[in-house]
């Protein structure tokens, strides 16, 4: 079972949906528009799809248990009601807005695809979270951002006559491999790969009647370092060409297959199957973050709080990471990691690894038994 | 702005696999431990595949209401960590549960003297197979509780328990 390689890249056909609560307020901000469109009963409406998805919510529709909220979202804010310059919004973009829709040529504001994208069959009870559609592509329309292209979006503002530009999040994880292995190594360790968690941050930006954000740093860092055992002689073709034993060409031959397998070596073996051995680490990692990192990206994205909750924006991007939301996502990305650190730890499946080592040592035993033929060998 | 709600189950809709997250008070209402369940909600057989070590498969993070961690999660296994990994196969409705007492996730020291009203995250992440599926899918499962206590006493209290135990 290729556990390390179950989860495909987000967007292609066979992107998994993740569960995550963070996708509850995606799910929310669907509910909040199915209500629009089709009249949920109240009671459908969980708290958390309120709590955090309320930019989609402040359509002033009426029901009792949201009202209040309502009315919070569509007070003016607490402070600066009149909306003067924002070190976040120096064009006063969010003061001018005159309610939370937004004029958006690359975001339809009408609901069809989001209630497309997650049946209302997955709204969540009071405390269950029925997660759907949260694959890259599904979120990209709910959320009303575009992960994939990871492009800004322009946003006209009719009532500005301008328009303003968001800033740009990272598309992806942005990696660093280095040799700076932060331990010796073993006595019979050949390589090491470490592998430490991704630095993950968001900038803040004001939009209408609300904060939203995206994550502006995602750094991956990756220590791996592969050597040659002490006393271990490395196997180069004008090794073998120079050699006249036959013995030792077996020897060589021997040992390369040996150690390729995870088996004891005989005195010979090459840096570059070594090399690939601590790479494939490198690549199951990534692997694993990738998807991590997209729904993270996604479900992260998606949060907003009101303009009057944050005096500016690192204000909001601190209100933001508050939300429980936000360490729930981030809480499942931790996790992600961990998953892929562990599994490749494990060196499941063993035979990706064996056929990296063979795909470097077995052209040589090739040129191996080459010499040993021309030599006659027995 | 209301207090958000717990979110005490997710499910994955394409497997059917559901996590259901359990808080354990002590005797003083404190969080004492988690106990996290995930069940076969499917029609079918699911096979679960996941790490022997209960902090790989079991995250959990405490907070304070502000959102500002109380503990960090754990250092990731190097390329020499090794590790089992274990194969269950479910039947439908039924269950594998995860014992975590919150010490065992962070130091009882950590926590202030005085009572602290926190957040409780607790991420289950394994993979799953469909008896009929080639491969395995990546399922994380997250749940919390944003409306928890911490106390010194019910967390000394799931040390008491012992470590995380694991199916």
């Amino acid at each position: 079972m290729p556990v390390s390689q179950s989860v495909s890249p987000p967007g292609s056909t066979k992107s998994r949906r993740w569960s995550l609560p963070g996708a509850a307020i995606i799910a929310g901000a669907v509910l909040c528009t199915s209500l629009l469109a089709g009249g949920v009963s109240s009671a459908s409406l969980a708290a958390p799809v309120v709590d955090d998805s309320g930019v989609i919510c402040s359509t002033p529709v009426r029901s009792d248990s949201l009202w209040t909220e309502f009315d919070r979202l569509d007070a003016p804010p607490a402070s600066d009601p009149a909306g003067p310059a924002d070190p976040a919004d120096p064009a006063g973009d969010c003061g001018s807005c005159p309610s939370a829709t937004i004029t958006d040529p690359a975001t339809p504001t009408t609901p069809a695809p989001v209630v497309t994208a997650v049946p209302t069959s997955t709204i969540p009870s009071v405390d269950t979270a029925v997660v759907a559609g949260i694959d890259t592509a599904d979120t990209a329309v709910v959320a009303g951002i575009d992960a994939a292209a990871d492009a800004p979006v322009v946003h006209s503002l009719p009532e500005a006559g301008k328009a303003d530009e968001d800033p740009k999040g990272v598309g992806a994880v942005t990696w660093t491999v280095d040799d700076k292995l932060t331990r010796a190594f073993g006595a019979t360790e050949w390589g090491l790969t470490q592998m430490l968690r991704t630095t993950l941050d968001i900038t803040a930006f004001c939009k209408g009647e609300v904060w939203k954000n995206v994550v502006s740093t995602a750094d991956g860092l990756v220590h791996t370092k592969s050597r040659m055992l002490p006393g271990v002689v490395e196997v180069t073709a004008a090794l073998v060409n120079a050699e006249k034993d036959c013995g030792t060409l077996s020897r060589m031959a021997t040992s390369l297959k040996d150690a390729a397998d995870g088996k004891a070596h005989l005195g010979y073996y090459m840096l570059a199957a070594v090399e690939a051995h601590e790479n494939l680490h490198v690549t199951h990692y990534k692997a694993g973050v990738k998807p991590a990192f997209a729904t993270f990206k996604a479900a992260v994205e998606a949060l907003t709080i009101p303009k009057g909750d944050a005096k500016d924006a690192a204000d909001a991007a601190t209100k933001i990471k508050a939300l429980p939301a936000y360490t729930a996502a981030l809480t499942a990305f931790r996790a992600a990691e961990t998953k892929a650190a562990a599994d490749t730890a494990a060196h499941k499946p063993a035979g990706d690894f064996a056929k990296a080592e063979h795909a470097v040592v077995d052209p040589m035993i090739k040129t191996i038994t080459d010499r040993r033929t021309a030599l006659k060998c027995p | 702005m209301t207090d958000p709600a717990p979110v005490l189950r997710a499910q994955d809709p394409e497997t059917g696999l559901t996590g259901v997250l359990d808080v354990l008070p002590g005797a003083d209402g404190g969080v004492a431990a988690a106990r996290v369940e995930v069940r076969n909600d499917a029609d079918h057989d699911l096979t679960l595949r996941y790490h022997d070590d209960p902090q790989v498969t079991v995250t959990v993070m405490v907070t304070d209401r502000t959102g500002v961690p109380l503990n960090s999660a754990p250092p990731l296994r190097d390329s020499s960590g090794g590790g089992r990994l274990l194969d269950r196969t479910l039947s439908p409705g039924t269950s594998l549960r995860w014992l975590v007492p919150i010490s065992d996730r962070m130091p009882v020291g950590a926590l202030p003297p005085a009572r602290l009203p926190g957040r409780l995250f607790v991420t289950v992440a394994l993979d799953v197979a469909r008896g009929d599926a080639p491969d395995p899918v990546t399922v994380i499962l997250t749940m919390y509780d944003p409306l928890v206590e911490f106390t010194r006493g019910s967390a000394a209290e799931g040390m008491a328990w012992g470590h995380s135990t694991q199916p």
